[in-house]
């Protein structure tokens, strides 16, 4: 029987290596992109992306911030903007379902830019008692 | 003291865990091919309805609208959640260029240039990244006023069919898991019952000899003993010889 504990030992091992690579592409959230974002270089040159999210969650949400990182080939961050999607006011809320535009501009030149990342960050929705 | 004993056993362990293991990745590499070419196909034919929409867009109002005009024009049009919905990993990003930047300089490098591709659209692979281009035409314009390019990383789509068949990896692993089990029990027993067929055979042959040796050697002896007595008496019968036996006399004595 003591033979057969290294075969056992493996075989979890790899499920469980198998398991926490599946969970590792889930993203959550309750605030989701709502189709990909737009990348142009807009009138003026600008360098502008635009795009929309989402509050899939059952609760209101505030303080929504889109945040995008533009890299260049060896992985560097040549620049990182954000912005509030709802406003300044934490009083302003995205209720389940409802989607709002974002529109951010950087002064990079397009040219170096490799990779693009976006990170949503929000705040759960405290219902008064 | 566990491990040194069963060294040989645990690398043989890892060597069908790992053989399994590639065998999975056979199969997880050919599915991660065909999910490549899924992906530039329907790249390929979103990119070419936003750029469709773009020609409309772009014919109709010109070039002085700015890009978020243009996004909720998309949006109002196709929906953005049906624009994608083709996809199976929906692109976090996607571009639109006007030829007329890139001959400026003012997109150098970062956006393709490729306005003229053979088959209608291209697809860059660079450094983990799979991109398709497919340009776009204003309306009556033999030149292309545009290009719309969609992306993906590598890992992405990774991660992906990963996650689409996990289940069939596991399986496979569970089931090649067993198959090996199984082959090494057989082998087992097999083993176990050579080692006592020769075990039976060895005692028994060996007790078996020293009978026969034993036999044989009271054989002989009689032979010998026989043929001395045969000698000594043809030697004392023999009259015209002056012979006397001493095994006579002895044997007369000990009487």
């Amino acid at each position: 029987m003591r033979r057969y504990i290294p075969v056992l030992i493996i075989s979890v091992f790899l499920s469980a290596f198998l398991i926490g690579c599946d969970s590792a592409g889930d993203d959550g959230g309750a605030v989701v992109l709502d189709g990909p974002i737009l990348e142009t270089v807009a009138r003026a040159g600008d360098y502008e992306f635009n795009g929309a999210v989402i509050n899939i969650s059952n609760e209101p949400v505030s303080s929504i911030f889109v945040l995008i990182i533009l890299r260049d080939e060896n992985g560097e961050t040549i620049e990182v903007k954000s912005v509030s999607v709802l406003g300044e006011s934490e009083e302003l809320l995205l209720m389940p379902t409802e989607s709002a535009f974002f529109t951010i501009t950087f002064e990079t030149d397009p040219s170096t830019i490799f990779s693009k990342e976006v990170e949503i960050y929000y705040d759960e929705y405290l219902i008064p008692e | 003291m566990w491990l040194r004993e069963n060294f040989s056993t645990l690398i043989k362990i890892v060597a069908i865990e790992l053989s399994i293991l590639m065998l999975i990745g056979v199969v997880f590499y050919f599915q991660y091919s065909s999910a490549k070419e899924e992906f530039v196909d329907k790249t390929r034919a979103i990119a070419e309805t936003i750029g469709e929409q773009a020609s409309t867009y772009f014919s109709d109002i010109g070039k002085q609208p700015t890009s978020d005009e243009f996004y909720l024009f998309l949006d109002e049009r196709l929906g953005r959640k049906k624009l994608f919905n083709t996809f199976e990993i929906a692109p976090k990003f996607f571009s639109v260029v006007f030829k007329e930047d890139v001959v400026k300089g003012s997109i150098n490098g970062y956006f393709l240039k490729d306005f003229y591709p053979q088959e209608g659209f291209s697809v860059n692979k660079n450094k983990g990244n799979i991109s398709v281009t497919v340009p776009f035409v204003a309306r009556d314009a033999a030149e292309p006023f545009g290009i719309v390019k969609i992306g993906s990383d590598n890992i992405t789509l990774l991660k992906k069919v990963f996650a689409d068949n996990f289940l069939l990896y596991l399986a496979m692993l569970v089931v090649f898991n067993n198959q090996a089990f199984i082959v090494y029990l057989f082998t087992k027993k097999k083993k176990e019952e050579e080692f006592v067929d020769k075990g039976y055979l060895k005692e028994h042959s060996i007790g078996a000899l020293k009978i026969m040796h034993k036999v044989l050697g009271d054989i002989i002896d009689d032979h010998h003993s026989t043929d001395e007595k045969t000698a000594d008496q043809a030697k004392t019968n023999d009259p015209t010889k002056n012979v006397i036996s001493i095994t006579k006399l002895m044997t007369k004595k000990e009487k």
